[in-house]
């Protein structure tokens, strides 16, 4: 039974008299309330069987001790019900209902399992039980190894599901090391076989996955595989259990335990055989070419990228340099600066010195006073040539940067006077000035007035004929 | 024939590559990415070696013993297109 239909017990006395039908009525309430949406699978063998007018089925489900009528439908009735019933143990699949007109209780079947199904489907739901009560189920399903390489096989080895698993990793080029244990898969010794074939995997020749498989079968071949036993020794696998049991339709307790349960065989190759190791590498191949691609391209840009910022640094570079250059007068008045500071801190931490060896002169007892005075003497002297020296060296520093300076400035006034437009006229040449402009060249010199211009004054001339004055 | 700890090996070098392809999907520097490549490179090179070793065989255990099979290797391609549908 999943989930469940109980409750607080009802008691008291009804104080009102209640006819049968209303008696009846509350009956049915409290049927269709706790167990109206509850599916029983019920056991027993088939008595008294009748067909309505209607179609439906009606019969008696009895053991040794107790019966119920059951009621099949015409819609979920097969055609041939008669050779399912005659005396045949069978398991009911419904739901109870209360007849209030008849005061009768029967149950409602939606489906029939007759023989092999119900008594598989009986070891199926009694095995699941046991399990979930012993504390196997729920399990917490394991991963398949990503690359399983040696494949332990447990099936018939002259049937076709193993057939099938092989094919799949033969179509997918898959290079696998698979150990067949050849076993019984149905009847008499199959789970023992199965079982020894899961110890074989486990203890003698280890792989990295273990998958059971067999073709499809009808539901007593397929019982093997709802062993109990069965089903503990794959929940004990150390190695992970993939399991390919028959058609789609078949669900098994060794379904329910192992790791991977797949569908039919051929699905459970493909789970195994999913992932390849080759296939891996060649994706991979491609990622690194991409990446190649990727970073040339990247390589590239950053190149460009760096030469522009060279490129703008270095001009950046030339501009202050200029600058610097042309202002001697500034590096001048900061070095000064600079040296106004220095001295400062020079003197403060010289005062500071003194000071500190004046008190530890003091503060030592076993140095005689004159001794200490002594040392704060030679000490301040030390200090006072030090910095003598250094200021000494800032001014010579400070000397030949202007001396410098000096050259340079007197190098420009020389380039000056050369350059001077002056001097040329000093040495006999004269410029021509016609109106606001200088003449060059004689042809542009127009005819009338223009003037002479020596280095002492500028003389008035006339270019042309005295009549066209 | 690949040995046991050339097969754990492979098996470490083929998920440092995919450790690899995801770090890529990250943001990363120039440097970052060149370190990846040449990480990428080295673990190509040695997986392409170690997968060389790699075999398809088909045992049965028969006694105790681990006896090799041929006959499953020999598929026709009748049965392939049978698969294949």
């Amino acid at each position: 039974m999943v989930g469940g239909y109980g409750g607080d017990r009802i008691t008291g006395v009804m104080e009102e008299v209640l006819t049968v039908s209303q008696l009846n009525a509350e009956i049915k309430d409290v049927i269709d309330l706790y167990l109206g949406n509850v599916v029983f699978y019920v056991e027993g063998e088939v008595q008294n069987p009748y067909l309505s007018q209607r179609g439906h089925l009606y019969f008696s489900l009895v053991d040794e001790t107790s019966k119920i009528k059951v009621v099949l439908f015409r819609a979920t009735l097969p055609q041939d019900w008669k050779s399912y019933l005659a005396n045949k143990k069978c398991v009911v699949k419904g739901k109870v209902r209360y007849y209030a007109a008849k005061g009768e209780i029967s149950l409602v079947a939606e489906e029939l399992l007759i023989g092999d199904v119900g008594e598989f489907k009986l070891k199926y739901d009694a095995v699941k039980k046991r399990l979930y009560e012993e504390g196997w189920l729920p399990k917490s399903p394991r991963e398949l190894p990503r690359f399983p390489y040696r494949i332990g096989i447990i099936c018939a080895a002259s049937g076709a599901a193993v057939q099938d698993f092989l094919r799949i990793g033969r179509k997918l080029g898959r290079k696998r090391i698979y150990i067949i244990w050849d076993t019984k898969v149905e009847g008499k010794g199959s789970v023992e076989g199965i079982k020894e074939g899961l110890r074989y995997f486990n203890e003698v020749s280890r792989v990295d996955v273990i998958a059971i498989v067999r073709g499809g079968g009808d539901k007593k071949e397929l019982n093997t595989f709802n062993d109990y036993s069965l089903a503990i020794a794959i929940l004990n696998s150390s190695v992970p259990v993939v399991t390919g049991i028959g058609h789609q339709i078949d669900f098994t307790i060794a379904d329910l335990v192992a790791d991977v349960s797949a569908a039919t065989p051929t699905e459970a190759s493909e789970i195994v055989h999913s992932v390849g190791f080759a296939d891996t590498a060649e994706k991979f191949e491609e990622t690194l070419r991409e990446l190649e691609r990727e970073l040339l391209e990247r390589i590239n840009k950053t190149t460009k990228n760096s030469e522009e910022l060279i490129r703008r640094w270095s001009s950046r570079l030339k501009w202050e340099t200029l600058k610097v250059r042309g202002r001697p007068s500034s590096i001048v008045s900061a070095a000064k600066r600079l040296f106004a500071a220095n001295l400062r801190m020079w003197k403060r931490k010289l005062l500071q010195k003194t000071k500190n060896s004046v008190k530890r002169a003091k503060e030592t007892a076993a140095v005689p006073p004159l001794s200490a005075r002594r040392r704060v003497e030679h000490l301040l002297t030390r200090e006072k040539d030090a910095l003598k020296w250094r200021e000494s060296a800032f001014k010579n520093r400070l000397k030949h940067l202007l001396e410098e300076e000096k050259t340079r400035l007197s190098s420009r006034r020389k380039s000056l006077t050369v350059l001077n437009p002056e001097n040329t006229l000093r040495r006999g040449f004269t410029w021509v000035r016609q109106g606001d402009k200088f003449v060059e060249r004689a042809d542009r010199l127009a005819r009338g007035k223009f003037f002479l211009r020596f280095y002492d004054g500028e003389v008035e001339v006339v270019y042309g004929r005295d009549d066209e004055k | 024939m690949i040995t046991d700890e050339e097969l754990q090996e492979l098996e470490e070098v083929l998920k440092k590559m995919e450790e690899l392809e995801r770090k890529l999907d990250e943001d990363l520097t120039l440097v970052e990415s060149f370190k990846i490549y040449r990480e990428g490179v080295k673990l190509h090179k040695r997986a392409e070696e170690l997968l060389k070793k790699l075999e398809r065989e088909i045992l049965m255990v028969e006694n105790g013993e681990e006896v090799r099979l041929v006959e499953f290797e020999e598929t026709t391609e009748r049965e392939e297109n049978e698969l294949d549908e």
